[in-house]
């Protein structure tokens, strides 16, 4: 008998250890937060989830960080959302203009390509041969936010006192779409996304203008993010070029956009956009209000 | 009181039969037909529920994903509401991946229809749901619900329609049936009165031949079967008046024999008995026994003209009367010359009669108004021909203005060796008007007199146009 209830007492203390180490694992738990990751909209958002969810999935399983996209319905909206320090992360050019940079964001990792210029592109049997000509004529941009969209190009239109009709098509290749459609004479564009895009549709185009080469768009971080989460999601980041199933999701996505190769992640600071600074410190003042 | 199938079935016309077994397997057949058909359409309209179904969620996914990308709750609900209103759409629902579920539901009343008939139809609410997966993350799901009541009601509606057609087609089908039994009945109803009469001894029934060819073709046999049966009925009793008249004839021989033939045979006898007792010469005897059998000889000579007129061929064609009478008239020529008469010869027919009895009876009538002319005036006898009640016969009269007959008299005149004055006054056998009569009814006619004595008499008989034995003139 008292074998029996020995046994009944450990028995009941384990239980109460275990229902111990339960109530201890609750808060951890709880404390468990899924991160905003906003993309800009340079594309459609369904384009922008087919690509950048299988990225995050795979930096959420490797830094052990829960990683959400948040997109907005234009690169407005999504740019507004980082203005109000919704998203802990995001891909974004629109955050280094003078007045924004007091918002926390700091560059934490950049795609691996040579960057990215601004530029006017007409159908390539159009004839306009220089920024002159589309002086009166509609030209597609794809949101007042767009920094080779928009803000690089159109600084170039206003220092040559080229007055132009802007249509806002709401992303990239929204603008690219009104140009092939014939409704603009030319369009505004990132040149990595124009280039991608002729490609995937098999579009013909010839440039007007283009700006200098400027670092491809960044992935920043917000200072409210804990400093170790930033850590893991920079490192995941850097090593997803080196890790074969890194590379197989980014091959897998880099097929979805109609990139050639796929394009992993380099280690990036602020540093490292030093020219966005100074573009913005000589851009033309009326162009200073993206309003 | 109840009418049982079988009594009800027991009582109807053959039409009527035929018509219900004609309306009973088409009512069926048509019935399988058309519920094989909505059958059919209604597994068609199923699988075509099901596409209807896939297409509408293939175009709500993207929508709603596009918004649940955004994370826009209040758009993807107005895409709901939006898919709601599409027709059989009754629901639609996303539920996101943490399971929040908006939804939109519209209340499609249900078809009225019977419970037979949706079960035959066999059409469910179509479901079909589908996951939002975007770059390999799940943004839950999305799922429709399609209503097939309006589908079922329509198809109801066509059924309806069709049972409509089917039934007025029945309807005129069954009446047009109905007219043309009618029609085709109506002839044998006729032929079925005509039998009846002709059971009731009407032989005069005839059919107008109508109808289809089939029964016209009977009513024509059944015309000539009431032909036959009517001549051979006619002949028949042609047969028994000949039958009857001779039976008359021979009782009329009998008295003949017994009395005519005697009484000469008895004067011979007797006169012969006092020529033999005067030693044979007696020259006055021996006259009347010449007298008496010159009459036996006059006798016999005129019962072989009598029983000869039985023996004749009956005629195979028509004859003038008009020649006839002229005949008998160019015969009778020295009789009327010689009283200073005249016979008038009127517009006279061709008749069915053989030219000999005919020539006969003209001179039998002639020489009787030349021997009962009157003596006070000249004979004026006139012959003419006039329609006859009788159908297919003539009436022919002969008028004298003679001394007349009373009318005590006038059925006896025309019995056999009936005479109305003795010999001495009128000579001959009285034969003639026997053998007039004979002709006449032999010929299937009937003789009658007229007369009013001391003012003349007034014979009149009808005879066939045409062959009383065959309708056709």
């Amino acid at each position: 008998m008292s074998s029996i209830t020995v046994s009944r007492r450990h028995v009941i203390a384990g239980l109460a250890a275990c229902a111990s180490l339960a109530a201890l694992a609750r808060p951890l738990r709880a404390e468990e937060k899924t991160y905003s990751f906003g993309v800009l909209n340079q594309r459609s958002v369904p384009l922008i989830a087919q690509y950048w969810n299988p990225i995050l999935a795979y930096l959420s399983r490797k830094a052990g960080v829960s990683l959400e996209l948040k997109v907005g319905r234009t690169a407005p909206e999504t740019t507004a959302m980082a203005l109000r320090r919704e998203l802990d992360f995001t891909y974004s050019n629109h955050l280094f203009r003078p007045d924004r940079l007091g918002l926390g964001y700091h560059v934490i990792a950049a795609p691996a390509t040579e960057g990215i210029r601004g530029q006017v592109v007409v159908m390539a049997d159009s004839r306009l041969r220089d920024l002159s000509g589309l002086r009166g004529q509609d030209v597609a941009f794809p949101s007042k936010e767009s920094f080779a969209g928009f803000q690089l190009p159109m600084d170039a239109l206003i220092k040559d006192s080229i007055e132009v009709k802007p249509v806002f098509a709401g992303n990239q290749e929204g603008a690219m779409g009104q140009l092939r459609a014939g409704r603009v004479a030319a369009a505004a564009v990132n040149s990595q996304l124009m280039a991608a895009f002729a490609l995937r549709e098999g579009l013909s185009y010839r440039v007007l203008w283009q700006s200098e080469l400027f670092r491809d768009i960044p992935i920043m971080a917000n200072d409210h993010v804990p400093p170790a989460m930033i850590t893991a999601v920079q490192a995941a980041l850097i090593a997803m070029g080196d890790d074969p199933e890194g590379m197989a999701v980014l091959s897998q996505v880099a097929e979805i956009w109609g990139i050639n190769k796929p394009i992993p992640f380099i280690r990036a600071s602020d540093a490292d956009y030093e020219s966005y600074r100074r573009f913005y410190a000589g851009m033309s003042p009326s162009l200073e209000s993206p309003e | 009181m109840t009418l049982s199938p079988f009594r009800f079935w027991h009582g109807l016309s053959l039409a009527g039969r035929l018509l219900l077994v004609l309306l009973l397997c088409t009512s069926i057949s048509t019935l399988w037909l058309l519920f094989q058909q909505l059958a059919t359409e209604s597994h068609n309209y199923s699988d075509s529920l099901v596409r209807k179904t896939h297409d509408e969620i293939s175009s709500l996914a993207p929508q709603v994903a596009d918004q649940a990308l955004i994370g826009d709750y209040t758009a993807i609900q107005q895409i709901l509401d939006r898919f709601t209103v599409h027709a059989y759409v009754e629901e639609a629902i996303w539920t996101d991946a943490k399971g929040i579920r908006l939804f939109s539901h519209t209340d499609k009343p249900p078809a009225k229809i019977p419970a037979l008939i949706r079960r035959i139809m066999g059409m469910t609410d179509i479901v079909e749901a589908l996951p939002l997966v975007i770059g390999g993350h799940s943004y839950g799901s999305v799922s429709l619900r399609l209503d097939p009541s309006e589908i079922q009601e329509q198809l109801w509606r066509n059924l309806l329609q069709s049972a409509l057609g089917l039934a007025l087609s029945w309807g005129l089908q069954a009446g047009l049936i109905l007219v043309v039994l009618r029609h085709s009945i109506a002839p044998l109803t006729d032929m079925d009165e005509a039998v009846h009469r002709m059971e009731t001894g009407d032989l005069s029934a005839r059919l107008y031949p109508s109808g289809s060819p089939e029964v016209r073709h009977l009513m024509v046999g059944f015309n000539a079967m009431a032909q036959a049966i009517e001549s051979a009925t006619h002949q028949s009793g042609r047969n028994l008046a000949e039958t009857e008249t001779a039976r008359a004839d021979m009782a009329r021989f009998s008295e003949i024999l017994t009395h005519h033939m005697q009484e000469p045979v008895r004067q011979i006898v007797a006169f012969a008995q006092i020529l033999q007792k005067c030693g044979g010469n007696d020259p006055e005897s021996l006259g009347f026994i010449i007298d008496a059998a010159r009459r036996q000889r006059s006798l016999l000579t005129d019962i072989e003209l009598y029983l000869a007129l039985s023996h004749l061929p009956l005629a195979n064609t028509t004859a003038s009367s008009m020649d006839a009478a002229k005949t008998a008239l160019a015969d009778l020529a020295p009789l009327l010359t010689a009283c200073g008469g005249h016979i008038t010869l009127g517009n006279l027919p061709m008749v069915w009669l053989d030219r000999q009895r005919m020539v006969l009876l003209f001179k039998e009538l002639f020489g009787n108004a030349i021997e009962y002319r009157s003596p006070d005036r000249t004979l004026e006898v006139t012959v003419s021909a006039e329609p006859s009640d009788q159908d297919g016969f003539v009436r022919l009269s002969v008028a004298d203005n003679g001394i007349g007959i009373d009318r005590q008299y006038f059925d006896m005149i025309f019995d056999v060796f009936r005479r109305l004055h003795t010999r001495d006054v009128h000579p001959g056998n009285g034969i003639g008007l026997a053998a007039v009569r004979k002709i006449v009814t032999m010929a299937g006619g009937e003789i009658g007199l007229e007369s009013t004595p001391g003012q003349g008499t007034c014979f009149s008989f009808t005879l066939p146009l045409r062959n009383p034995d065959n309708g056709a003139s």
